[in-house]
């Protein structure tokens, strides 16, 4: 089964946010390793990527800047900012509570 | 990976040509190359590294709020009805019909300019011969009816096409590289063509002038007033087929419009647009206008070593006019 996409798009701009963390980072490798990391369950859309970069980036949450490949081709960095910090932890409140809340309902063995 | 440029071009190309949708662009085609090459790294065959590729790209809609044309995406679901987009093969079946029936429109021209040569051979071969003058006029009513017949049958079938004048059309971004190649390729004998044309007119009175020093008898002249004719009907016809290629291929270039991403692919021809209507109404028949007059103050006059001295002088005049009333570029 699939992972539906309308759960988890709530929570693309969490992932891309702790995934930024610990260093700043670029378009394709950040959505390598969501796919390895979910070993293949959720593989994120180009598009997708795109578009929460650069509402986050307005939002202030992470910050673009220009650098370079290791074949010396230009490339979009990005990196988090504090208020992403904020943001980030604040999401992951978030979640904890809408998990305990969800939990109530998800029987096993049904 | 020509194949995901290509698709990312076609997926961009109708969208507006601003710096986000281009950074856009950029971004999203960097992800794909660093992700394609990855693909084959670990040994993927190629078919399948750009299958999955595209597969994971994702929707335009996406980008909608991130670029600020989410208006122009919804705009363009509601006219994504209404604008026909014509197919590599409807461009192709285009460009084959209108090569074809401007080469019976040129001809429809040849017969209506040889039309009159019978009877000139036959009046002054024996002026008082009815024979000789029924078949030189019938030769110049069979002209007429071809000239007639071919006009009516091009037409008819070109008809079938007004619909890229008609009606909203968008070719993509591949099919819009396939016809500017075409151009580029046929310019050659493009440029032949029309030389050679130009030649035709320019030496056309020579035979004429040959036969009537050479030969005093009424006959030679006629005869030469004969080729005169013949060899202005092949320039026309030679024109006429040279132009329609060119036409063509601007016809559907245009389609894809100059403010789209596509729209840049193509090279700005830098069109003369007129604001003031009847100005642009007497532009659009200018060079048929030049021609006419040429032809006739030519046939006429018969001093055709000078009348040549028309066209620079029209050329002037058209740039003079093109300054002073047009503005530049599209839009």
């Amino acid at each position: 089964m699939g992972i539906s996409s309308d759960v988890i798009r709530g929570y693309n701009d969490t992932i891309i946010l702790c995934l930024l963390l610990d260093e700043p980072s670029y378009g394709y490798e950040i959505s390598r390793k969501i796919r390895t990391i979910t070993a293949d369950a959720y593989i994120i859309k180009e598009t997708t990527l795109y578009s929460a970069f650069t509402r986050m980036e307005k939002n202030g949450y992470i910050e673009s800047y220009p650098g370079f490949a290791d074949n010396g081709k230009r490339r979009t960095y990005y990196r988090i900012t504090d208020s992403g910090r904020k943001y980030y932890r604040e999401k992951c409140e978030e979640w904890k509570l809408t998990k305990n809340v969800i939990e109530h309902f998800i029987r096993e063995g049904e | 990976m020509n194949t995901i440029r290509n698709y990312l071009e076609s997926m961009f190309a109708n969208l507006p040509n601003t710096p986000e949708v281009i950074k856009a662009k950029c971004e999203l085609g960097q992800m794909m190359e660093d992700k394609y090459t990855e693909l084959i790294n670990e040994g993927k065959s190629d078919n399948e590294a750009v299958a999955q590729v595209i597969s994971e790209f994702g929707n335009l809609e996406e980008l909608g709020d991130a670029l600020g044309i989410s208006r122009i995406l919804s705009e363009q679901n509601d006219t994504a009805g209404k604008t026909r987009q014509v197919s590599a093969e409807d461009a192709e079946r285009y460009l084959a019909d209108s090569s074809h029936y401007a080469l019976l429109h040129g001809l429809a021209t040849f017969f209506a300019i040889i039309c009159p040569s019978g009877v000139i051979l036959a009046g002054s071969l024996n002026p008082g011969s009815r024979t000789l003058m029924a078949v030189g006029g019938f030769f110049l009513l069979a002209s007429v009816a071809v000239c007639v017949t071919l006009h009516v049958y091009s037409s008819l079938h070109m008809g079938r096409w007004s619909f890229l004048k008609d009606e909203p059309c968008t070719i993509d971004y591949a099919t819009a590289g396939m016809v500017n190649d075409l151009r580029r390729s046929t310019h050659d004998s493009v440029i032949l063509q029309r030389t050679i044309a130009i030649l035709l007119f320019c030496t056309c009175y020579i035979p004429l002038v040959f036969l009537a020093v050479l030969d005093r008898r009424a006959i030679a002249s006629a005869f030469g007033v004969v080729i005169l004719l013949f060899m202005v009907a092949l320039a026309v016809l030679l024109l006429t087929v040279s132009s329609s290629r060119v036409s063509s291929c601007s016809r559907l270039l245009d389609l894809s419009r100059s403010f789209t991403v596509s729209g840049s692919g193509t090279e700005n021809r830098g069109r003369v647009v007129y604001k003031n209507s009847a100005v642009r109404a007497v532009m659009s028949v200018y060079w048929p206008t030049v021609t006419c007059l040429y032809l006739m103050i030519s046939f006429l006059t018969f001093s055709w070593a000078i009348s040549w001295i028309i066209w620079p002088i029209a050329s002037v005049i058209r740039t003079l006019l093109e300054s002073i009333f047009g503005t530049k570029g599209e839009q």
